[in-house]
């Protein structure tokens, strides 16, 4: 047989209610924040994994942004580079004429007028601006314009430096071509570089040189051959530029898409950790009111039980 | 004859009217904390012979025992005891854990937002506006460690106010139970058992064991003797011992508590201290608080020298380099102190963070060695002999230079600090223009080669010069020689090329791979890079996902921080529910044997008021007794 002090039942009954409450308490806490882990305690390990995946998707993020911004660049430097070839062609055709051995002077002078404009046209278009307040053929020097023209001598003073960003965990992807790669250093195939600025400013050369001797029409005339040549390459490897342009942007499409499979991954994994299952905290909440309930009401109950209401 | 009624009768009303005195006084205290029910006891008075046939001549009051197991208050004391300390282990670990459950503004937030930061910055390194919200991330994370170090700090500085708090209300009570002693005592040498003074007394060491578990030992005079869990007395009969609480020699930051003993303190061990709130707020100052700030610490410092090195590495907007940086973070330093009669000088700085201790180190040079000592293990983590031009020592993440003129019999302490890494940590830098984005140096294939030549590796040394921005350009003059020139100066002699070998030239190292054209006029030049290049940034991006701290990257260290405060927390929660039931169970079992149950009082005041009833009613009949006796004489 087992003694029950009047004080310590009172007491028991009382911590009882209380615990009961708190409980209840705990539970109303989840269901009103959505979340099953309010602060580390709730679950340790759970809350550990929770700070990792935020690192993870502010990560994911940030190079979902420089995917972006890397595409742009390359297609900018795209478009002008279409742009580039649209003139190249020009120049091209202009060239074709110019070996018309039958043009006068005064022709030869008009064509030499169309090449100078193509000239400055491309000068323009090889100083196009990165909407960054940079340029786009200019490496890392972004302070003035990478071609600066000198009559019709244009010099590059950007530099070689290929920026990269980071658009994944483990790749960086450059997101600029050096200008001088593109304009100053076209492979002419036989392992010599030429400059397609020069090109055309031997061309113009040639083409306002009066044909005044055989000798002198000859040189005339070879120059322009040697510039067509030299186009028709240019062209070439612009083209060749472009593909690989081509082959970055859809390489970060690529990138893209594993990134939103990750940043989705990462979000579904961490609303399992976090938020509260609504179902689970709902009836976890109806079985501790009715278990509160009880316990008042037996509380009640049984604190009015004395024999000294019989005697 | 009928005086023998009388007598018996009146001994039966003296023991029921007792007895119902004790019901009532029962009563009267059933909710009274430390009451232990009092019982009356009866026994025969002697028989008397009577020829033979022994008459009895009634009942006796024995004595008024208190019901009260030793061994039940006891049990009481210690799960009290443990309670408490669970109790406010919780409360106090709560706290931090409410610190760490921030997870939009707090301490991982604001480090993943630097980094995002310095991503934006990789991707636009000329910006003005994005460099100066860069700097701005930078200092709000700095200054978020130093707020969480604040916050804990605060919350050792109120620790040691509740400790003080608790140690006078353990002293006041230590008296009161030292004046209960000389009056208990007084009363067993006169026989008597004071209940109403053992209660107090023993309510008193239940209150005791609530600040402080204590031991207790029962004398023979009846005087209870108190102790400590490290075994120092704080009650010897009446004279008490004062608990006191003092600065820990070791170890400055630490409180230490226990009697005083020949000017020092005995001081408590946190780890076996005996329990109660003093327990749990000495385990938690002295231990709690500073592996959190060592954490949190290690953190803070590692990610200043990480950054502070790549920073010394690169160049800023404005074109500088190498000493003309300005740090990112402010340095993180090493005490040293040094002994008066040293005859050298200690430099310390910090190498790998990574590897840093939580430890203050001695390092000793005795003949022509040192040793270098870790003070939290005692190992002897480095040892050698001194060189001629000065000593230079790596271990435990720190570099310790010793000078050329260290003599035998130097020692030194040093003081990592690692646990004030986190208040420590600030930014250096003033504007966005000083960070260094840029790497200072790039290197590239001219464009008119004709091999293979490819740029693999450029590195750079620790600490970049001005001079190491002079333009250098390697001249290939057949597949495996070339000559270099610095600064447009004359060329060099012939190198000879390996692909894969590095090449070292002022003060960089580049690695080229691929093959030279055999004829020659293969170009290599390393150029100044410029000032929106973006390497250097690129670099301190990826810092996010190096193991930079003890094999674990900066995130999971992190994480690891958060697991740990919430564990901490966690258990705390589970061991104060489980000590809580243990001291319910113990408490019921007590109160089970001592305490009142007011419907058992009811049936004995029935009991006990029968007993009266009938013993009025034997007195009544003595009396009609004798005045049969007297009718019947005066009739004769």
């Amino acid at each position: 047989m087992i003694r029950v002090s009047t004080a310590n039942l009172y007491l028991q009954s009382e911590q009882g209610i209380n615990a009961d409450q708190s409980a209840m308490m705990n539970t109303q806490a989840q269901l009103s924040s959505g979340k099953q882990i309010n602060s580390p305690a709730d679950n340790p390990v759970g809350a550990a994994q929770a700070a990792l995946l935020q690192s993870d998707l502010s990560q994911l993020g940030q190079f979902r942004s420089n995917q972006a911004q890397a595409s742009q660049l390359l297609n900018n430097a795209s478009s002008t580079l279409t742009q580039v070839t649209n003139v190249m062609q020009s120049v091209n055709t202009t060239l074709v004429q110019a070996g018309n051995g039958a043009l006068p002077d005064s022709g030869r002078s008009a064509l030499a007028a169309q090449l100078q404009q193509d000239l400055n046209q491309l000068v323009g278009l090889a100083n196009t601006s990165d909407g960054q307040g940079g340029y786009l053929f200019g490496g890392s020097v972004t302070s003035s314009p990478p071609f600066v023209q000198n009559g019709n001598s244009v010099s590059y003073v950007g530099n070689n430096d290929v920026p990269s960003l980071q658009i994944s965990q483990t790749r960086t992807e450059p997101v600029k071509y050096s200008g001088a790669a593109i304009f100053n250093d076209v492979p002419t195939g036989n392992g010599t570089y030429q400059s397609i600025f020069s090109t055309i400013a031997s061309a113009i050369t040639a083409l306002q040189t009066p044909n005044s001797s055989a000798a002198v029409a000859a040189t005339n005339s070879a120059a322009i051959t040697s510039a067509l040549g030299s186009t028709q390459q240019a062209i070439t490897s612009l083209s060749s530029t472009q593909a690989s342009m081509g082959a970055q942007l859809s390489e970060l499409s690529m990138y893209g898409t594993v990134n939103s499979d990750q940043t989705l991954q990462d979000q579904t994994q961490m609303s399992s950790i976090v938020d509260l299952n609504y179902a689970t905290g709902v009836s976890q909440l109806a079985q501790q009111q009715t278990q509160y309930q009880a316990a008042l009401q037996s509380y009640a109950a049984i604190s009015k039980l004395s024999l000294f209401n019989y005697v | 004859m009928s005086s023998g009624i009388l007598s018996i009768g009146a001994s039966a009303l003296n023991a029921a009217y007792t007895a119902l005195r004790t019901t009532g006084n029962n009563i009267a205290n059933v909710n009274t904390p430390g009451y232990s029910r009092e019982v009356t006891s009866f026994s025969p008075q002697i028989s008397t012979d009577n020829g033979g046939i022994y008459i009895g001549t009634g009942v006796a009051v024995d004595a008024i025992s208190r019901v009260y197991s030793d061994f039940l208050g006891q049990q009481t004391n210690l799960a009290q005891a443990s309670a408490s300390q669970a109790d406010s282990t919780a409360q106090l670990t709560g706290q931090i854990n409410s610190m760490f459950s921030d997870t939009t503004t707090g301490l991982g937030a604001v480090i993943d937002k630097f980094f995002t930061q310095i991503q934006a910055l990789s991707a636009n390194p000329g910006s003005a506006a994005t460099r100066q919200t860069t700097l701005s991330a930078a200092q709000e994370m700095a200054g978020q460690f130093n707020n969480y170090y604040a916050q804990l700090q605060s919350m050792s500085q109120s620790a040691q106010q509740q400790i003080g708090q608790e140690i006078s209300s353990v002293n006041t009570t230590v008296g009161q139970i030292a004046s209960l002693n000389s009056q208990i005592s007084l009363a067993a040498a006169s026989g008597q058992t004071p209940n109403t003074l053992l209660d107090q007394r023993n309510l008193d060491i239940l209150t005791l064991n609530k600040s402080i578990g204590v031991t207790t030992s029962t004398q023979s005079n009846g005087a209870i003797n108190v102790y400590l869990a490290n075994g120092q007395p704080l009650l010897v009969g009446n004279q008490t011992f004062a608990l006191t609480m003092g600065q820990d020699p070791a170890n400055p930051q630490n409180v230490v508590v226990g009697t005083s003993v020949g000017g020092t303190i005995a001081a408590l061990d946190p780890n076996n201290s005996g329990g109660g709130a003093i327990g749990a707020l000495l385990q938690f100052q002295t231990q709690t608080i500073p592996n959190v700030e060592n954490q949190i610490g290690q953190l803070a410092l590692s990610l200043a020298s990480q950054f502070n090195a790549l920073q010394a590495q690169g160049m800023d907007q404005n074109g500088n380099v190498g000493s003309n940086l300005s740090p990112f973070f402010a340095t993180p330093t090493i005490g040293v102190t040094a002994a008066p009669t040293n005859a050298g000088t200690l430099a310390a700085s910090y190498g790998t963070v990574g590897t840093v201790q939580a430890s203050n180190y001695q390092l000793s040079v005795l003949g022509g060695n040192y040793t270098l000592t870790r003070l939290s293990d005692g190992t002897t983590v480095a040892s050698g002999a001194l060189g001629g031009a000065g000593t230079n020592v790596q271990a435990d993440g720190m570099t310790l230079n010793l000078s050329a003129s260290t003599a035998s019999g130097d020692t030194y302490t040093i003081a990592p600090q690692v646990q004030l890494g986190a208040a420590n940590i600030g930014v250096a830098l003033t504007q966005g223009s000083q960070i260094a984005a840029a790497s200072p140096l790039q290197a590239s294939v001219g464009p008119a080669n004709q091999g293979s030549l490819a740029v693999g590796n450029l590195s750079l040394p620790a600490n970049p010069s001005a001079s190491l921005l002079q333009p250098v350009t390697l001249t290939f003059s057949n597949a495996n020689t070339f000559t270099y020139t610095i600064g447009g100066g004359a060329p060099s002699a012939p190198q000879t090329y390996t692909p894969g070998t590095p090449i070292s030239i002022n003060g960089w190292s580049l690695t080229l791979t691929g093959a030279a054209s055999a004829s020659g006029g293969d170009v290599v030049s390393v150029t100044a890079s410029g000032s929106s290049d973006n390497r250097n940034a690129l670099a301190m991006a990826q810092l996010q996902g190096q193991s930079v701290l003890n094999g674990a990257t900066l995130d999971s260290a992190y994480s690891t921080v958060v697991a740990n405060v919430g564990a901490l927390a966690s258990t705390a929660q589970t061991d104060q529910t489980s000590k809580d039931a243990i001291l319910q169970h113990a408490t019921t079992a007590q109160s089970s044997v001592s305490g009142v149950n007011l419907d058992e009082e009811a049936s004995n005041m029935l009991q006990f008021q029968q007993q009266y009833q009938a013993a009025a009613q034997l007195i009544m009949s003595a009396n009609a007794t004798f005045t049969s006796l007297i009718t019947a004489i005066n009739a004769a």
